[in-house]
C-alpha cells in the first residue's frame, strides 16, 4: 500500500506541490526531495496543496521549517492551502499559522503571488 | 514499571524499529482510543503523540538502525488511557524537556523538539523510567473527561 504520494505542477507564477495520504517520518524525505528539486531549479514561489493529505506529523512540519528561510531569502514564499480541519489542527497545535500564510483555496495563494512584486521569479 | 490496579491491557505488540511501522501503530492507537470513548479529534491527537514518541525511539534511541524492536502497550485503568513504549536503545527522556515557546522557536529559527512538544500538549501525563532490566519505558496518559 502506498501511504503517501506527491506531484508537482505549475500554476503560474507558482509551483504547486500536491500532497496525498500520510506525511510522517517515513514519507517526509519525499517532500524534502521535492522542495530541494524546486530550489535547485530556482523556483521560489511555492504553493503546497493539502487537499488530499490525511495526516501530518512533526516530521512533515519540519520539512517546511527546513526550507522556508531559503525560499524567503530568495524573495519567494511557501504558502499552504486546502488543509482539512485535522491537518490544520496539527499546524495550529504548534503555532505554525503565525509563520505561514494558510488559505482555503489555491487561487487565493496564487493571487497573493501575483500581487507581490517578485512574482516574476516563478 | 508497576501495573496499576484494575489495569486492562488492550493491546501489546513488538514493532520493528522502522518508520514503516508508524502507520499501523497510529491506526491501532486511534481505534483503541475511539473504542475506549474518546472523540475522533482526541483519538487523532493521541495517535499523533504516539507517532512522535515512536519516531523518537526509531530515530534517536536506535539511530535509525532497523534491526531492533520496541514494544507498544495500550492499557486502560479507570478513566485513564495509557500508552507505554518500551525499548532497549539509547536512553532519551522527553519528560524532562520543557514545552516550547513557539514564538521564540520561530524567531530564533530553532530546529527539532517539535515531537516532544506535541506529546506534552496532547497528553495529561508523561513519565519516563529506566527499568531494572535497563529497558527504557515512556508512559503517556490521557484521561477520559
Amino acid at each position: 500500500m502506498s501511504q503517501f504520494s506527491l506531484s508537482v505542477r505549475e500554476n503560474s507564477p507558482a509551483q504547486v506541490i500536491d500532497l496525498n495520504g500520510y506525511l510522517d517520518a517515513h514519507t517526509a524525505p519525499q517532500l524534502e526531495q521535492a522542495f530541494q528539486n524546486l530550489l535547485d531549479e530556482k523556483r521560489f514561489n511555492i504553493i503546497v496543496n493539502f487537499r488530499d493529505l490525511i495526516y501530518i506529523s512533526s516530521a512533515g512540519l519540519g520539512v517546511f521549517m527546513a526550507f522556508v528561510e531559503d525560499v524567503r531569502g530568495n524573495e519567494g514564499d511557501i504558502k499552504l492551502v486546502a488543509m482539512s480541519p485535522k491537518v490544520y489542527n496539527v499546524f495550529d497545535l504548534l503555532g505554525f499559522p503565525m509563520l505561514y500564510e494558510i488559505y482555503d483555496e489555491e487561487h487565493q495563494a496564487r493571487q497573493k503571488f501575483l500581487d507581490s512584486p517578485s512574482s516574476s521569479l516563478g | 514499571m508497576q501495573r496499576e490496579k484494575h489495569q486492562i491491557v488492550r493491546f501489546k505488540k513488538e514493532f520493528e524499529t522502522r518508520t514503516e511501522e508508524l502507520h499501523d501503530i497510529r491506526q491501532r492507537v486511534e481505534d483503541e482510543a475511539i473504542d475506549f470513548g474518546f472523540d475522533q479529534e482526541t483519538a487523532f491527537r493521541l495517535a499523533l503523540a504516539v507517532d512522535e514518541a515512536c519516531t523518537n525511539i526509531i530515530k534517536h534511541s536506535y539511530a535509525g538502525n532497523p534491526a531492533n524492536t520496541f514494544e507498544v502497550e495500550i492499557s486502560t485503568a479507570g478513566d485513564r488511557f495509557v500508552i507505554a513504549l518500551t525499548d532497549h536503545g539509547k536512553s532519551f527522556d522527553p519528560s524532562d524537556l520543557p514545552v516550547l515557546d513557539m514564538k521564540k522557536y520561530f524567531e530564533q529559527c530553532l530546529r527539532g523538539g517539535l515531537g516532544v512538544h506535541i506529546i506534552k500538549m496532547v497528553m495529561d501525563d508523561v513519565a519516563y523510567a529506566v527499568m531494572k532490566n535497563h529497558a527504557n519505558q515512556l508512559r503517556m496518559i490521557k484521561r477520559l473527561l
